[in-house]
């Protein structure tokens, strides 16, 4: 497994100020079978072993590295989670399960999380288009190996009829540090759950917005075709929160240099000489020292090295890393260390 | 009072009564935003008081069945916990569904978009198709279990001649 994989160290896709990463995903399920929560745990063997054999048939591009979630470990496990690749939910249950990764981790299957194959793609900054073509492609060659579980009036049927229909789910994580501290987030959420889109955490469901992260997906998926969906979010929501943002960085340049100033290269300050640095804590400075890239007030860090931190920092990540203690103290002191050191600092 | 789907507070109550039976279920704003539950923007009394209250008695439900003949799901452990059973929930359940889906999809009453390759009778061909290999699998696995090699022969045959008509239907499509 690589330390990082692209869709979080390049900081070369479309509005990569504010746009981190995009993800497109489709739920799907095998016809004949119960869903997840309902199948016995032979079933449940029998769509890994199936599902198992439609992705690595040969002729399946790219090629994917299957991985048996039952037999990693823990570790292994949050690894995953924390780079987006397979849910908490789906680290953490006790059934036969598996997620398939393609070698750029671009690509992932999830196998048996709520539905029976959950088709995921990554990538860097506002590209959701590109994203769903892969993830539909890949879709078109399963189907043909495996039948799905659709009917003419819902659509793709899948176990909870949030996801009916076409079953997708476009998500941008979106980078919204001025809109924080101008007080207009609350605004945008509101506006955005009126469009029927769901904001959330860093973390995904249930989370809270971690690092001024925000991940702003559909809701609807059903009654509109993939590319009306996608269109949407990507032309006209995406691209207006995004101008809001950048509105408001400039608004605060303008009104406030100096506090703007104090606010970045106080964080980077931080950064470079901590000698203890919990998550949340390295979360918040990070986000405002990658404002600062972004707004050219920080002009020695590289934006990919403040992306890639966001992932390193993490516990799992950084125990794989460094191998020491898991003890939250040692992981504290690990993470300042590994913080000071992305940092050009001693 | 926690949600019943996750940890934050529930903030959204229905008491439905179908048939007479009660049934209530606690969500927070963001789950019952998903399970299509019309959520309203709390007044400040409301919200110091106990969130929102929907009771409803609900009259399309008395006409679907309680339990789904698929998979033995009843309708009731739906509403707990979110999830269905199995594809045919939602033929079994469509009466009471119906609503849920149309508020939660924004008024959508069907499917628009991609569907699986191909018309729907080689749809049809290849679900009974992996029903039959499924069960062929299964019956291979007894056969060689009970030492009946001629039987286990024969379903073998029987395996790799569905295989192979899966195969080329495959690589028509």
């Amino acid at each position: 497994m690589r330390m990082a994989p692209d869709a979080w160290t390049l900081d070369d896709g479309p509005h990569s100020a504010v746009v981190m990463t995009s993800r497109a995903r489709v739920a799907r399920n095998l016809a004949g079978f119960p869903f997840v929560n309902r199948a016995t745990e032979s079933q449940r063997a029998e769509i890994v072993g199936l599902t198992r054999q439609a992705i690595t048939s040969p002729g399946t591009t790219p090629r994917f590295e299957w991985c048996d979630l039952a037999r990693m470990t823990d570790r292994e496990r949050r690894l995953l989670v924390e780079r987006h690749l397979i849910s908490a939910a789906h680290a953490d249950c006790d059934i036969e399960r598996a997620v398939a990764l393609s070698e750029d981790e671009s690509l992932s299957i999830m196998v048996n999380e709520e539905d029976h194959l959950r088709i995921q793609c990554l990538g860097s900054g506002l590209c959701l288009g590109a994203l769903w073509k892969r993830v539909s492609q890949l879709d078109d060659l399963l189907s043909t190996r495996i039948a799905f579980a659709f009917n003419r009036r819902w659509g793709y049927l899948t176990a909870c009829p949030t996801n009916v229909g076409t079953g997708v789910r476009f998500s941008v994580m979106l980078h919204l540090p001025a809109l924080r501290l101008t007080d207009e987030i609350e605004r945008v959420r509101r506006a955005a759950q009126d469009l029927h889109l769901a904001v959330r955490g860093y973390y995904g469901e249930g989370s809270e917005s971690a690092g001024d992260f925000y991940q702003v997906s559909n809701q609807v998926t059903l009654g509109r075709c993939e590319e009306e969906l996608l269109e949407e979010l990507e032309q006209k929501i995406v691209p207006r929160i995004i101008e809001y943002e950048l509105e408001a960085r400039e608004m605060i340049e303008r009104r406030s240099p100096v506090l703007l100033d104090d606010r970045v290269h106080r964080a980077l300050g931080l950064l470079r000489v901590a000698r203890l640095l919990g998550t949340e804590e390295a979360m918040k400075l990070l986000s405002r020292v990658r404002l600062g890239i972004h707004v050219g007030r920080i002009r020695d860090v590289p934006a990919e090295v403040v992306n890639r931190l966001f992932l390193e920092i993490q516990p799992a990540h950084l125990h794989a890393r460094t191998g020491g203690s898991a003890e939250p103290d040692a992981l504290r002191e690990q993470r300042a260390r590994v913080v000071r050191l992305a940092l050009g600092a001693s | 009072m926690k949600c019943d789907r996750c940890d934050r507070p529930a903030t959204v109550h229905e008491v439905t009564i179908i048939d007479g039976l009660k049934a209530d279920l606690h969500l927070c704003e963001e789950c019952a935003r998903g399970a299509g539950m019309p959520v309203v923007a709390a007044k400040p009394v409301q919200t110091v008081l106990s969130g929102h209250f929907i009771i409803s008695t609900k009259p399309a439900a008395r006409s679907g069945p309680r339990v789904c003949a698929g998979c033995g799901l009843a309708f009731a452990d739906f509403r707990q916990a979110g999830v269905l059973g199995c594809p045919e929930c939602y033929e079994a359940f469509e009466a009471q569904l119906e609503g849920l889906i149309l508020r939660t999809h924004a008024g959508a009453s069907g499917h628009v978009g991609k569907h699986p390759g191909g018309t729907d009778e080689a749809l049809d061909r290849q679900v009974t198709r992996q029903l039959r290999i499924r069960r062929l699998l299964q019956d291979l696995d007894h056969a060689v279990g009970a030492e009946q090699f001629e039987r286990a022969a024969r379903l073998r045959d029987e395996l790799r001649s569905l295989e192979a008509e899966s195969r080329s239907t495959t690589s028509d499509a």
